[in-house]
């Protein structure tokens, strides 16, 4: 039994896969191109498919990580060879040994938010309200929980970096790492929402494009891309 | 806002973006031939269709077409086009369908008829074929409801009827003179109309009686008289379908189709499938063998089906069935088997596909009791439906759907009871066997629909059941199957009715059809978006009758619209075999012996089925 890791982007118009639709395609693509795909036992046999975290319809990536159990190595090249759809493409992949989940090890996610607001912004000290705003102690949002209550979150214990990038006419740009995880996640939407409304901002969001750089963990208090993930964690 | 933008705003954007395993990008220059094949119902359905998967890959292996796909965009995204001003697209290289040669739509159901309107309101084409020009791409049409085209006579340009797979490459040909501008549109029709399957309508003006009912059609062109359908003589050896486009939404039926046969030998009189697609044609096992491995081994689907009209009367399909089972099992492919006879013989078979899971099995006995299976010809015995039941309940399964038409020719009360009395017998069954190791309890499934008479069966003359009676029959059933292990589900009988005006409607029902898309119908086959109401007002304001349509029974001299066209069957097979229901006369299995419709010496020339 072998765990496969791969490196991939979802990006042009795959982005607008459902998780899934993207779990089958990847399904049927192992398929075709005959990797001795490992199945789970029982009634209905399924290949063992792992995310490290779904993305959202409408976002994309230029570096997702999966993992797939095989029953036999296979050459890496191959692997790499493989052909997605236009958008999705196999970055890099390796064999791993390693106990941990992507899952459970993953803490951040980066992304480049591209918002588009319905009048001028350019005139607003965006600069200065991203410094301000993470120099505050505590925003809290209100979030629904998995059992449908609401509790009060704290963003700024979410946010590990935000940056300005570009503010020009009725566009901003931001770079931020954000929570992701089993510890809890902040949804970049929510943050431009949160941000917005602390500085009651009348412009609104007409249009948030979101684009995952890549997913992390904490490797010796640095962050490290969680494709890097081993076994020594 | 460009089209990326707006998927963000609509359901399902997958529906819309193309790209899929197995999908053509090629270059496109001033010869390419632009193709778009267009499904008047949504992406997941349209993706189901084995047809649009041949066609998709015949049309794209010749060099110089390029053949794209459009689906009717949900009631969401059409919102977003029209808000938005954009046209509607096609999915491989978002081009809006007016800057197309050809748009191929295909009809498989009456009351996707609004749809096709639409979808030519959202590119911006002209409805109507006479407003159009020659800049305008050329409408074609083909699929089941070709069988009868006038419905739709004043919208489409040239209907193909019968299988395409030869005839489209016959037209293509045709259409490069056009295309390279060495003859008119009228000189292309003119051609078109020549080729012996193609029906240009407007060659073709209908002409009418006092009352209403035709009396033929006036030829305007030198064009045949009769148009012939077509067929693929050596199914064995012609084009064969082997890859498939791997679809990325949930799709209705998401697995590999291959297809092991055309026509069918049953003779079910209230089939127009039965009628149309005759003869029987089989592939052998070796090239089914060799279809499935190259479509398997090129799109990663887990599952294939057999497909047919009736995959258990395929002459090798016990041996077929093992030998796939054998083959993939290992891979964890399974095979499915889209409709069951009701005998012990296809329980066997099935019983080593889901040799795990036993879910469920649906049967179509159609009809309540023997003498009503007699008079539809559906060769079912009570004796068969029992040995399925004692069967498949010994054998573990414990859910049972069985699927029944109400409104069959001479039906009466007794008939009704009949369903009600073969629900019970399932039930009954299942408690007399008390099967070992099934700890659950028996489920009978009984779903009616509403029969709609169609074009060339034995049945196109007849009245159909009027909304009153249907509702009648339902509130019977349902004050019958009471037993508390039986479920009943019901179609409501509107869209039958509605289905039954198109089915056997005339050209002026065109206009009916227009005021109802400009009144705002479409998605009729979707019961969420079905307006009855809306319906009724522009049959009123086209000053039509539903019931000259659907409830009104012909006599056998009439003229009927579809009259125009020959699929090979003689009206006078029709009208004994319609005799023989009236009577509850059966007719037997033609495999078995030839029963003289006519296909052998319309369309063949020759013997159908070995010396049948």
């Amino acid at each position: 039994m072998e765990t496969l890791r791969i490196l991939y982007t979802k990006d042009s118009y795959m982005r607008f896969l459902g998780h899934l639709e993207l779990m089958k395609l990847f399904e049927r693509v192992f398929r075709f191109n005959k990797l001795p795909l490992k199945f789970s036992e029982g009634f209905n046999p399924i290949p063992r498919l792992t995310f490290a975290s779904p993305l959202s319809v409408g976002y994309s990536s230029k570096a997702e990580v999966m993992e797939v159990i095989l029953n036999s190595e296979i050459s890496i090249q191959q692997v790499k060879d493989i052909k997605f759809p236009n958008g999705i493409k196999v970055l890099d992949a390796q064999f791993i040994n390693c106990k941990h989940s992507l899952m459970s090890k993953l803490e951040f996610a980066e992304y480049i938010l591209k918002v588009e607001y319905d009048s001028k912004v350019e005139q607003l000290p965006f600069e200065e309200w991203v410094e301000s705003f993470l120099n505050e102690k505590e925003i809290f949002y209100e979030k629904k929980t998995k059992r449908g209550t609401v509790k009060a979150v704290n963003a700024l214990g979410q946010i590990h970096d935000m940056k300005l990038l570009y503010n020009a006419d009725n566009e901003v740009v931001f770079r931020v790492m954000l929570q992701t995880g089993s510890n809890g996640s902040l949804n970049p939407e929510k943050l431009v929402d949160i941000f917005g409304s602390h500085y009651k901002l009348n412009q609104k969001a007409v249009n948030i494009d979101v684009e995952r750089l890549g997913l992390y963990f904490t490797k010796n208090g640095t962050l490290t891309n969680l494709y890097e993930l081993s076994e020594e964690e | 806002m460009n089209l990326e933008a707006l998927l963000r705003n609509v359901e399902k954007p997958s529906r819309y973006i193309g790209g899929e395993i197995n999908t053509f990008q090629k270059e496109i220059t001033d010869n390419t031939i632009r193709f778009a094949f267009a499904f008047p119902d949504i992406y997941e359905v349209g993706m189901s269709h084995l047809g649009m998967q041949i066609i998709y890959r015949l049309l794209n292996e010749q060099d110089n077409v390029y053949c794209e796909r459009v689906f009717a965009p949900w009631v969401d995204m059409e919102a977003e086009l029209r808000a938005n001003n954009l046209k509607l697209v096609t999915l491989e290289t978002k081009t809006a369908l007016g800057d197309l040669d050809i748009l191929g739509f295909t009809l498989q159901y009456e009351l996707s008829y609004t749809n096709i309107l639409n979808m030519l309101n959202l590119a911006g084409i002209e409805l109507l074929s006479k407003n159009r020009n020659e800049k305008d791409p050329l409408i074609v049409a083909g699929g089941p409801c070709v069988y009868n085209p006038e419905p739709l006579a004043d919208f489409i340009d040239i209907f193909f009827i019968g299988e395409a797979e030869e005839l489209l490459l016959e037209f293509i040909e045709v259409y490069k003179l056009y295309k390279d501008k060495k003859i008119s549109k009228h000189d292309l029709l003119i051609k078109a109309a020549n080729i012996e399957g193609l029906y240009v309508p407007k060659f073709y003006e209908p002409e009418y009686n006092e009352d209403g009912t035709m009396s033929g059609y006036k030829v305007t062109e030198d064009v045949p008289k009769v148009i012939k359908k077509r067929i693929i003589q050596d199914f064995d050896s012609g084009f064969q379908l082997e890859s498939m486009i791997v679809p990325f939404a949930d799709i209705v039926h998401d697995r590999a189709m291959v297809e092991i046969f055309r026509g069918c030998t049953k003779g079910c009189r209230f089939c127009q499938a039965g009628m149309i697609y005759r003869p029987v044609r089989e592939k052998k096992p070796e090239t089914i063998m060799d279809n499935v491995e190259k479509i398997m081994s090129s799109t990663g689907f887990e599952e294939m089906s057999l497909a047919s009209l009736s995959t258990m009367d395929y002459s090798q399909i016990g041996p077929l069935v093992k030998d796939l089972v054998g083959k993939y099992e290992m891979d964890n492919i399974g095979v499915s088997l889209p409709s069951l006879r009701l005998d012990s013989f296809s329980v066997d078979v099935v019983k080593d596909i889901q040799k795990i899971k036993k879910t469920g099995l649906t049967f179509a006995p159609e009809a309540g009791t023997q003498r009503l299976r007699d008079v539809i010809n559906k060769g079912v015995s009570e004796q068969n439906i029992s040995d399925t039941f004692n069967s498949i309940f010994s054998l573990g399964w414990h859910r049972v759907k069985l699927y029944f038409m109400i409104g069959l020719p001479t039906e009466t009360t007794e008939d009704l009871d009949g369903i009600s009395e073969i629900a019970n017998l399932g039930t009954y069954t299942f408690k007399q066997l008390k099967p070992e190791g099934v700890k659950k309890s028996v489920q009978v499934t009984v779903s009616t629909s509403c029969f709609v008479p169609k074009p060339f069966t034995p049945f196109q003359w007849m009245g159909q059941d009027d909304i009153p009676t249907f509702r009648q029959k339902i509130q019977h059933l349902r004050t019958k199957l009471i037993n508390r292990k039986v479920v009943y589900n019901y179609h409501d009988p509107e869209t039958s009715l509605l289905e039954g005006v198109f089915a056997r409607g005339d050209r002026k029902i065109g206009a009916a059809l227009l005021r109802a898309f400009e009144l705002g119908c479409k998605f009729d086959g979707w019961h969420e978006y079905f307006r009855y109401d809306l319906w009724r007002t522009a049959f009123e304001e086209t000053h039509l009758e539903m019931g000259f349509y659907n409830t009104r029974e012909r006599a056998y001299d009439e003229y009927l619209p579809w009259d125009i066209l020959d699929p090979g069957i003689h009206k006078s097979y029709l009208v004994s075999e319609y005799e023989n229901a009236l009577n509850a006369v059966v007719t037997g299995d033609c495999r078995d012996s030839c029963t003289g419709c006519g296909v052998n010496v319309q369309i063949i020339g020759g013997d159908c089925y070995g010396n049948a």
